[in-house]
């Protein structure tokens, strides 16, 4: 009752507002506007607050964004799938009204030089079921989340010690697992492991062998897709439009240098042009580490939560290399249906391979055999081509951020390119000759154009100690996510507990915290 | 009647039929989807999709009255149709109850083509006796491909087949070799190509070859029924069932939303009086509703309304656009106000019944796939 | 040329329904033109001669159904009619022992019965006093535009007799096979199979003729007496009477009447066009269809499995003995009930039945004047028969000779009395008439209410032919109530 009332006088408020008085007073800040920091404020602004979102780029979207690496050739530069957005959140965000649609999960296929696995997940089998099962965590993992953001427990403060300990997480048995664990139980074939845990792995720097990999099912999950009709900037394009439907403020181009807080509370943001934006809650869809480290002064936060940002680790292992091809690949002698095409394609998945890779990443050295994932993204999407051409990306994983013999020079990326066509001729023949024009793309590139730590799009390596409640505090106790021990100071990006499972989602639990808290008159 | 036929692209289609699903419509056997439906519904947002629609009834009019006749029969004047274009009307019975739906085009100034989805042979029949015209079911003698997405210009173009039409526009082409006739008379703003039977197995290979670089993918009827439901399409005998007899009074256009596909200025089309009369008293509108699940309700379920049943399901279907499942609903008029909530049960799974909430939208829930 | 003349509005055809109209509208102060095809008025209603002074009632030969009000209206008595016999009991000969004879009298008529069937005749007065009582309350919506108002019982009766066939309402009440043919063919032309033909049966009690409930009278001077006395109170109250002036055309504008096209090319206008012919011709050969709706027009289109009626008239020097003990009724000749359905059978499929059913009356001897003294006219109704043109030709000598036979089973000796003899085909009276058709009982058509059966759904185009009552017969009613409905149009 007394939020709708306190709603209604906040709109009226805002639509004054829209008269001509641009006051920069606004109820809550939202920094980054991607995927998760538009959701956060759509959802506030519907609740009747007075959302701005804080930009650095020119161009919304963070990590959905889609660029001309060659001419008439383009690409996704980070990702050229997102993790699912869940339904009930994709409803309430309702970007189907603004033209977002996700395409449903394509053929999945792994390819060596003598064999092939075909996954499909539309069929009956252990893998699929492997799938169903990873989709009900997640969906459990997200509604414990969104119900935690909602009600803390009552009398919950930041920093006092929680008595009885938390009731444990959906999934949280595959906590120490290793991935071969969880294919062995499920007898599945070792091409079939082999191929699912590629999948999960799919640019990443991980040992499937190595206790906590399991959690890789997880996040981000198998199941659901996050290919979206028209390409990421339609994601982008939607939810832009509907947070300027719900009256969402967004400024673009104009980055946010420091958080003003005086004694624990919020008072709001100081920005690059050298004005400041008044508001007593802001979100942060900016990773853990970074949220801290750069938009806080050494001193003004407590000891404790100082030594954590040093604590977490970021985990950046990706590269992706895009090309463009002067026409589009045949397709391989072992194979029959050119859907595969509308897939990711795993090059010769090998748990072994895989574990020497990481080795190699652990040394900061390119590894040998990188594994790789190919996809021809223009047989999705004729936009990303010239006609008559074809675009394709190779994520490659276990790349190091940081090589231990110095900078990321452009001898390393073609070393790195070769790399990459090396393994896409393994499993498309053919594939070199057509290249005409090729990017490449290292964590440190992905740093600096999204700001997130190390180049790692999860916000944080995905371990028992940085999963479910200890994400990202390390204990459950500290904080409960989103939440930060600064009185009005929220965390939307991946590296909140809710982060790695679903897009959109942090964000949405973020404002569901902000509105939960406003309703509780714990912030103002 | 009973006897299913294969149409003219079957070679073709049955070698795609991943699943080997086969669906029955109009007497022919036409593939449920490729592989998956939701993806080539889908599709037709993102790229392009190519789909078997021989199951289209087509007649041909011809003969000294077929204007008098065609613009009796239909709720749009057709005597001022050009030779060229076409329209799409309802046809009524006598008492102002809708038959059918279906695009009327002219290709002459006494030839008319009339193409529905639903077969109506006794009552344009019964029409066309009371006039000077000649008439032949010409279904079974063309085969039809629709081709709807964004990319449809660009792979007509590729394949050597530039159209240009306006919205329910048409053109006989001569396209290298082969007569065919480029229609715009679906609902997704696509084009149809209409060939000779024997030619059929050309015109796919040619639209495939060209689709390539667009990411065409052959759609089936599921894809396309979910296209057509998105797109709030009520097809007579699966949305609603059609007046039965020439003096039917139900269903009316305005219970059906269907006004918009009557010209009231055109002053003799049959049912125009009993249409007049009934648009005061009805009592039941049709609807969309938005379903907050991914399960659609089953056809006939009731739509709650304040501890009331208001209204019933006429088609529901999961709608991977949207991702929730939508439903075309009859309900009343009291109770249709868009954004109204409704609480609908769904169909009881291994959690027991469940109850979903729906809220009324504007039709079309989606516009059809733009152009590019 | 354009008729310079301004109507209020045009009948077309003459016949009794056409003239009632037309006085009924003049008497209101409307311009009304009366066009009729023939030299000559009243349609189905004619007295002509047949020989040399024999003058012989040519299609209708007696009156069951005429409309009461209509003779005080009108004052068709001032106008000079008088009936020369108010009722003609049903006669159903047999060879053998006496006749059954169906008058007024219900006692005598069970006596005649009696000798049949016991049960028969107890059923009899029963029967009719069921029937006769339900049918004075079926005239608020058959004689007039009125409201049904009937009783428990009575609705469940009227629900079965319009689902019954006359044939299986007949057996339920009697087993004798003469009787109930002679019931059914009296009451109605169309096949005593057809579902809802019961309903025939109360039409036919529920008229009244000169106060006598059921009754079937005869004018002096024949039907056309009838005539003459409808068209001088037309001409007395304004009516413009034009003869020989066949419409072969009615103009609609929109969904407006606007007036009529003669033989001539000439064209007269007026708002109100009344046409008493068929509705089939009126509304698909004149009218072009009458922007009817599909279903609708096509009602006025089926024509099948419709029957004929034919005429056979004698003009006889002299009567069998036998034929003068039956003289004062209508004597009903025919071969049971399944003879009955066998002939409209044949007839159906265009075959001329083998047993022919028949009505015979002697119209001289109520009226003697029709004939030179002593001698008589035997007017012969014989249906069903054929209504198929293709061979008439053919079939004339074979009905005229299956006429004469039957009525000599009836009457020996017959044939020698013949001095003169007249046929008319169903041919003939399609083009004498325009209408030559029997319908067939329609159960829907019986209890629909006179507004639908009058209108057409053009505005002005008004029916008020004998298609357009409940049941074809000469009533006149059709013609007072759509007159009536017009004027009331007129007024809103």
């Amino acid at each position: 009752m007394g939020l709708s009332r306190r709603a209604d006088v906040s709109k009226c408020g805002q639509l004054s507002g829209i008269g001509g008085v641009n006051s920069s007073r606004y109820d809550a800040c939202v920094i980054g506007a991607g995927a998760e920091g538009l959701a956060a404020a759509i959802v506030l602004a519907k609740a009747g607050l007075r959302t701005a979102v804080i930009e650095r780029s020119a161009q919304p979207g963070g990590r959905c964004a889609t660029r001309e690496f060659h001419p008439g050739f383009r690409a996704s530069p980070f990702a050229d799938e997102l993790a699912p957005i869940p339904s009930s959140l994709y409803w309430k965000l309702g970007l189907a009204r603004h033209g977002a649609f996700f395409l449903p999960a394509p053929l999945s296929t792994a390819i060596w030089p003598d064999r092939v696995d075909i996954l499909d997940v539309s069929a009956t089998s252990g893998a699929s079921r492997l799938g169903t099962q990873v989709c009900d965590f997640q969906r459990s993992i997200l509604a414990r989340a969104f119900r935690e953001a909602e009600s803390p427990a009552p009398g919950w403060r930041f920093w006092s010690r929680s008595q009885s300990p938390a009731p444990p997480w959906p999934g949280a048995a595959w906590l120490h697992r290793t991935l071969d664990d969880i294919f062995h139980d499920r007898m599945l074939s070792e091409d079939q492991a082999a191929h699912l845990a590629a999948a999960a792995l799919a640019g990443r720097a991980v040992d499937p062998s190595l206790g906590g990999s399991a959690l890789h099912l997880l996040a981000p999950g198998a199941g659901g897709s996050g290919l979206i009709v028209g390409g990421f900037a339609s994601l982008a394009n939607a939810l832009i439009s509907a947070a300027r439907e719900a009256g969402v403020e967004v400024v673009l181009g104009v980055e946010v240098s420091d958080v003003r807080h005086r004694q624990g509370r919020l008072e709001g943001v100081g920005l690059s042009n050298g004005t400041e934006m008044a508001a007593s809650v802001v979100i942060s869809s900016l990773d853990f580490k970074r949220t801290l480290l750069s938009l806080f002064t050494w001193n003004g936060l407590p000891a404790a939560v100082i030594r954590r940002a040093g604590e977490y680790r970021t985990n950046g292992g990706m590269a992706r290399v895009l090309l463009a091809l002067e026409r589009p690949p045949e397709l391989p002698a072992t194979l029959v249906s050119p859907e595969i095409f509308r897939g990711p394609i795993y090059v010769a998945p090998d748990n072994a391979a895989f574990g020497a890779a990481y080795a190699s990443w652990r040394a900061g050295t390119i590894p040998e055999q990188p594994p790789a994932v190919l996809r021809l993204v223009s047989a999705l999407d004729p936009r990303l081509a010239l006609v008559g051409g074809a675009t394709m990306t190779v994520t490659l994983g276990c790349i190091p951020a940081r090589l231990f013999d110095g900078a990321w020079t452009r001898e390393r990326r073609e070393h790195l390119l070769a790399r990459a066509l090396a393994a896409a001729e393994k499993a498309v023949p053919g594939t070199r000759e057509r290249v005409v024009g090729a990017e490449v793309i290292v964590p440190p590139d992905i740093e600096a154009e999204l700001g997130s730590t190390d180049g790692d799009l999860l916000g944080g390596e995905i371990a028992a100690d940085q999963m479910f409640g200890f994400r990202p505090w390390g204990d459950p106790a500290l904080a409960i996510s989103p939440r930060t021990p600064i009185d009005g100071l929220y965390l939307a990006g991946p590296s909140s507990s809710a982060g790695p499972f679903a897009t959109c989602a942090s964000g949405a639990i973020a404002a569901a915290a902000v509105i939960a808290d406003r309703m509780a008159g714990r912030i103002r | 009647m009973s006897e299913t036929r294969a149409t003219p692209f079957h070679a073709r289609t049955a070698v795609l039929n991943r699943h080997n699903r086969w669906h029955n419509r109009n007497g022919w056997t036409f593939a449920s989807d490729y592989g998956d439906a939701h993806f080539e519904a889908l599709a037709a947002r993102n790229s392009a999709i190519v789909a078997d629609i021989s199951w289209r009834w087509r007649i041909e009019i011809e003969g000294a009255q077929a204007a008098e006749l065609l613009s009796r029969l239909m709720t749009k004047d057709v005597s001022r149709l050009e030779p060229g274009n076409a329209l799409k009307a309802l046809w009524l019975s006598d008492q102002g109850g809708v038959r059918g739906a279906g695009v009327v085009a002219r290709f002459g100034r006494n030839a008319f083509v009339l193409a529905a989805s639903t077969p109506d042979i006794e009552w344009i029949g019964l029409a066309a006796s009371q006039f000077d015209v000649a008439m032949r079911d010409v279904s079974g003698e063309e085969g039809g491909i629709a081709l709807i997405g964004p990319y449809v210009g660009a792979v007509l173009k590729a394949a050597g087949l530039e159209a240009n039409l306006d919205a329910l526009a048409f053109r006989k082409v001569f396209w290298r070799g082969l007569d065919v006739t480029v229609t715009r008379w679906g609902e997704q703003n696509g084009y149809e190509i209409w060939c000779r039977n024997d030619d059929a197995l050309t015109v796919w290979d040619r639209i495939a070859k060209s689709g390539v670089g667009y990411a065409l993918v052959p759609a089936g009827l599921t894809a396309t029924d979910i296209l057509d439901l998105e797109r709030g399409v009520m097809r007579p005998g699966r949305d609603y069932q059609a007046a039965q007899l020439g003096s039917d009074a139900h269903p009316t256009p305005l219970s059906l939303g269907l006004e918009q596909l009557i010209d009231e200025r055109h002053s003799r089309f049959n049912g125009r009086a009993a249409w007049l009369a009934s648009r005061a008293s009805e009592k039941m509108r049709f609807v969309g509703v938005e379903i907050d699940s991914e399960t659609p309700p089953a056809k006939f379920s009731s739509m709650i309304h304040e501890e009331r049943p208001v209204g019933r399901v006429t088609a529901a279907v999961f709608s991977p656009a949207l991702r929730k499942a939508i439903a075309l609903v009859q309900i009343d008029v009291a109770a249709s106000v868009p954004g109204t909530l409704l609480k609908i049960a769904l169909p009881p799974d291994e959690h027991g019944d469940e109850q979903a909430t729906g809220r009324i939208v504007e039709l079309p829930f989606l516009p059809p796939p733009a152009a590019i | 040329m354009r008729d310079t003349r301004n109507y209020d509005a045009i009948v077309v055809g003459a016949g009794v329904n056409g003239l009632v109209a037309a006085a009924y509208l003049a008497k209101a102060g409307l311009r009304v033109l009366v066009a009729e095809a023939r030299n000559k008025l009243g349609g189905h209603c004619e007295t002509a001669a047949i020989a040399d002074g024999f003058n012989a009632p040519i299609s209708a030969h007696t009156l069951y159904a005429f409309d009461p009000e209509l003779l005080e209206e009108l004052k068709l008595g001032k106008q000079g009619l008088v009936f020369a016999v108010r009722d003609m009991p049903l006669i159903v000969p047999d060879a053998g022992t006496a006749p059954i004879v169906l008058g007024r009298d219900m006692r005598a008529a069970a006596r005649s019965i009696a000798p049949y069937s016991q049960a028969d005749a107890k059923a009899y007065p029963e029967y009719r006093q069921q029937l006769f009582s339900l049918a004075r309350r079926m005239r608020t919506i058959w004689w007039n535009d009125g409201k049904l108002d009937l009783r428990a019982n009575d609705s469940r009766v009227l629900e079965k007799l319009r689902q019954w066939s006359v044939f299986a309402w007949l057996d339920s009440w009697f087993e004798t096979n003469a009787l109930k043919a002679a019931l059914a063919f009296d009451a109605m032309a169309g096949s005593p199979l057809e579902p809802g033909s019961a309903l025939a049966l109360l039409w036919r009690a529920s008229q009244e003729m000169c106060g006598l409930q059921g009754a079937a009278a005869l004018p002096r001077g024949g039907p056309g007496a009838l005539v003459q006395a409808i068209a001088a109170a037309a001409q007395n109250a304004g009516v413009e009477i034009r003869t020989g002036v066949p419409v072969t055309r009615i103009h609609i504008q929109g969904d407006i009447v606007c007036g009529v096209e003669l033989a001539r090319g000439d064209m007269i206008s007026a708002p109100i066009v009344i046409s008493s012919l068929p509705a089939r011709r009126t509304i698909l050969e004149l009218a072009d269809g009458a922007n009817l709706d599909i279903a609708a027009r096509r009602r006025f289109d089926r024509r099948f499995g419709e029957t004929a009626a034919a005429k056979v008239l004698f003009a006889v020097n002299g009567l069998p003995p036998r034929l003068a003990t039956l003289a004062s009724g209508r004597i009903v000749v025919a071969e049971g009930m399944e003879g009955l359905v066998v002939a409209h059978g044949q007839a159906r499929a265009g075959d001329l039945p083998d047993d022919l059913a028949m009505e015979l009356i002697i119209p001289t001897f109520a009226d003697p004047t029709l004939a030179p003294p002593g001698q008589h006219i035997v007017s012969v109704l014989v249906r069903p028969v054929p209504l198929a043109a293709a061979g008439w030709s053919e079939l004339k000598g074979l009905l005229v000779e299956r006429t004469v036979l039957a009525i000599e089973r009836v009457a020996p000796g017959f044939a020698k009395y013949i001095s003169a003899f007249k046929l008319v085909t169903p041919e003939d009276m399609e083009a004498v008439y325009g209408a030559g058709a029997c319908a067939a009982v329609s159960a829907d058509r019986m209890l629909l209410p006179w507004k639908a059966r009058v209108g057409t759904g053009t505005k002005g185009l008004y029916l008020c032919g004998a298609s357009v009552e409940p049941m074809d017969a000469v009533s006149g009613r059709a013609g007072r109530i759509t007159a009536s409905m017009i004027l009331m149009n007129r007024k809103s």
